[in-house]
């Protein structure tokens, strides 16, 4: 039986990149608190001896608090024979001492390795480790030392010790204290606010903007396969087998890879954005603000990134911790116009202003303001802000371009195959009609469909075909519906209210399948798309609202609006049952493995908390005499 | 007197004398070295008077009102 080490710390003290390196394992390392939930353990060979290291959850106390806590302390008290590698950052050393005295009062194998010790020099610390090794009584070395693997055979060999819970100011320095000058500039809301907002606009600007790189590569793309291939595949002779190539696997192709230059773009800067410190920072300044809406500084992110593309947007709210606010945040994006709306509202608002710019500046309003509308309706109690401050540094490239490269493929693997499918299927629904013969888009399947769904639209006066073929196909991308729209009418021939009206659905309605492919991968399937069928639906009843109000009558808009709220409230109904559903689950849990891994069950959830802050005073009094 | 984190002005040090809250908040705000015992300083107010910068066991925390206020301390 190989011998065991455990690695024992707090959270974020670096343990799984030490295990990573001790192992030449690939384990997550993640940059914030809790990455680790169960223990990993590889067996390694330290000096002709295997040994297996186990990487366990971070711990503050030996009590044990949180789920992860209980485990690890559990997993540390079941291995007795087990040899203890501490973990600790140079700059928590000293609240560090009471807890390896308490898991080492019974004498274990024990040693000690120091990390982040050039951030801790940096902000003006200093520690004397052979010093440290003498009043601690246990082997001291640094996270960078070459000698740490010649460290660890010899404490499989050493014997076992007890640390000695003592105060380490004597021989360590503390950090400067204060905020460092540039925290006092990002800080400050005159200057750092505005120095956010340009960042995040040059990001935009870089992803969306006409000629600039984002846009540059994905017009690239689609000049590569739209009219590179695309003309290249005018020399097939069968017809059907030309339109297939051509307008069915080359365009949807084209289509979908074409959001990756963008996708990847945004990743890029989020990524920075959060390596460097900047996104913590920005959190933190925007949180008074956002909190009244219930959002944060990183949602205002993914919304402003939500007037590029909504697809794009939503797979950058991953990082969200807080599932609720993602949701939320996941919800309200469509209504922030994408840039593929553009050149629909365009389209569409020469028949209703005299200025098709007043025009469209007057629907991105009204999308912004509906998008505040539904974060502030669903709000939810949100979790209290408390964060730690991220240290400002340079990005690692190589962690950088790790999650780049992990963003990209996930997304090629999930969404753009269900994108891809999609694409597929619209190509043979709007190329052939129901004998299967090749046809114009007026004699297809798809048209024939529309039929039928024309009656949605009747009572914005527009009740044609052509209406909702040109809907159908903003599904697939709203840029579409633009296309459809001039290659079925030429021009808009209804009046101004039907087309604003036409305008306001399409900005509320679902977001192309892209999106919906995109919010599957974050929030499952059945939710992406039940939120697709309310958008739509409640979209269209907005439509028919805002048609009534402009052809004059309050009561056609009440009529409109009361099936709207009606289900507004029932779907926030449903939402309260399965979350209370969830939380008695979840307090069921936590009350079995509370009673199984202590052994007896707790008297009541009161006693426990009582327990739990007693003990949270009683054992910080141990570092009290500073 | 009773003080908590939101009477104290900036660049103040004090004693934190205890931590009101329960649960989840209570061990994230005991991992960031905020305990009974432990020495802060209130490092900044934000902007719009809702947020709090504060130092404790080397670390800058900002925090909301709403916790500020759970934080009994001592001023020194």
């Amino acid at each position: 039986m190989a011998d065991l080490i455990l690695l024992v710390g707090n959270p974020n003290a670096g343990k799984s990149a030490l295990f990573n390196r001790l192992t030449r394992a690939h384990a997550h390392v993640g940059n914030y608190h809790g990455v680790t939930v169960d223990a990993l353990s590889k067996e390694t060979d330290l000096g002709g001896r295997r040994a297996e290291i186990v990487d366990l959850p971070g711990i503050y106390t030996a009590a044990g608090g949180s789920l992860e806590e209980k485990f690890a302390c559990k997993y540390i008290e079941d291995r007795p024979q087990a040899a203890l590698l501490f973990v600790a950052e140079c700059g928590r050393i000293g609240q560090f001492v009471p807890l390896m005295a308490e898991l080492t009062k019974k004498g274990r194998r024990c040693a000690l390795v120091l990390t982040k010790k050039r951030r801790f020099e940096r902000d003006g610390g200093g520690v004397d480790v052979p010093a440290l090794s003498a009043l601690l009584g246990l082997p001291v070395y640094l996270a960078e030392e070459k000698r740490l693997k010649e460290g660890l055979s010899a404490l499989l060999s050493a014997p076992p010790c007890a640390v000695k819970n003592s105060d380490v100011y004597a021989i360590v320095r503390p950090v400067r204290g204060g905020l460092s000058r540039a925290d006092k500039l990002l800080l400050n809301g005159f200057i750092g606010l505005p120095l956010f907002f340009a960042l995040l606009l040059l990001a935009f600007l870089l992803t969306f903007a006409k000629g600039l790189l984002g846009d540059r590569m994905k017009e690239g793309i689609e000049w590569l396969f739209i009219d590179y291939l695309g003309g290249m595949s005018e020399g097939i002779p069968s017809k059907i087998v030309r339109s297939l190539v051509k307008d069915g696997i080359l365009k949807s192709l084209g289509s979908v890879l074409c959001f990756l230059p963008q996708i990847a773009l945004l990743h890029l800067f989020l990524i920075l954005l959060e390596e460097s410190g900047l996104l913590s920072r920005l959190a933190i300044l925007t949180d008074g603000f956002f909190a009244k809406i219930g959002l944060s500084g990183r949602a205002v992110f993914s919304l402003l990134m939500g007037f590029g593309c909504t697809a794009a947007a939503v797979t950058t709210t991953r990082g969200l911790d807080d599932k609720d606010m993602q949701k939320r945040v996941i919800l309200c994006l469509p209504y922030i116009s994408c840039s593929a709306k553009l050149p629909v509202y365009l389209a569409l608002s020469a028949s209703f202003f005299k200025d098709p710019f007043a025009a469209v500046i007057l629907l991105y309003i009204l999308g912004v303001a509906l998008s505040m509308l539904v974060a502030l309706f669903f709000k939810k109690k949100t979790a209290p802000f408390l964060a730690e401050l991220a240290p400002l540094q340079l990005p690692r490239p190589l962690f950088v371009l790790k999650s780049l490269l992990f963003q990209i493929k996930q997304f090629i693997i999930k969404v753009a195959t269900v994108i891809l499918a999609f694409f597929l299927l619209s190509w043979f629904l709007s190329s052939f009609n129901f004998s299967f013969g090749l046809c114009s888009a007026e004699e297809s399947m798809l048209a024939t469909v529309c039929g039928g769904l024309k009656w949605l639209f009747a009572p914005v006066g527009m009740g044609d075909w052509r209406i909702a073929y040109a809907a159908l196909s903003g599904l697939i991308a709203k840029e579409n519906v633009a296309g459809a729209i001039a290659m079925l009418y030429g021009t808009f021939p209804y009046s101004g209210a039907s087309a604003f009206s036409f305008a306001v659905f399409i900005l509320a309605c679902s977001p192309c399948v892209s999106a919906i492919a995109a919010t599957a991968r974050e929030v499952g399937k059945g939710r992406a798309l039940l939120y697709a069928a309310w958008q739509t639906v409640s979209a269209l009843l907005l439509s028919y609202a805002v048609y009534f109000s402009l052809i004059g009558g309050a009561v056609y808009i009440a009529l409109a609006l009361a099936p709207l709220i009606g289900g507004l409230i029932i779907g926030k109904n449903r939402e309260k049952v399965s979350r209370a559903g969830k939380m008695f689950a979840k307090r069921l849990r936590r009350r079995n493995v509370r009673a199984g891994v202590d052994g007896a069950p707790q008297a009541s959830q009161e006693e426990g908390r009582a327990r739990q802050r007693q003990k949270g005073g009683r054992k910080r009094h141990a570092s009290f005499g500073r | 007197m009773d003080m908590d984190i939101t009477d104290l002005k900036k660049g103040e040090r004090a004693v934190v004398l205890k931590v009101e809250c329960e649960g989840d908040l209570f061990d994230r705000l005991v991992a960031l070295g905020v305990f009974s015992g432990a020495k802060i300083t209130l490092l900044k107010r934000s902007f719009f008077g809702h947020g709090y910068l504060i130092e404790a066991a080397n670390s800058r925390i900002a925090m909301e009102k709403e916790v500020a206020k759970k934080v009994r301390i001592w001023r020194i």
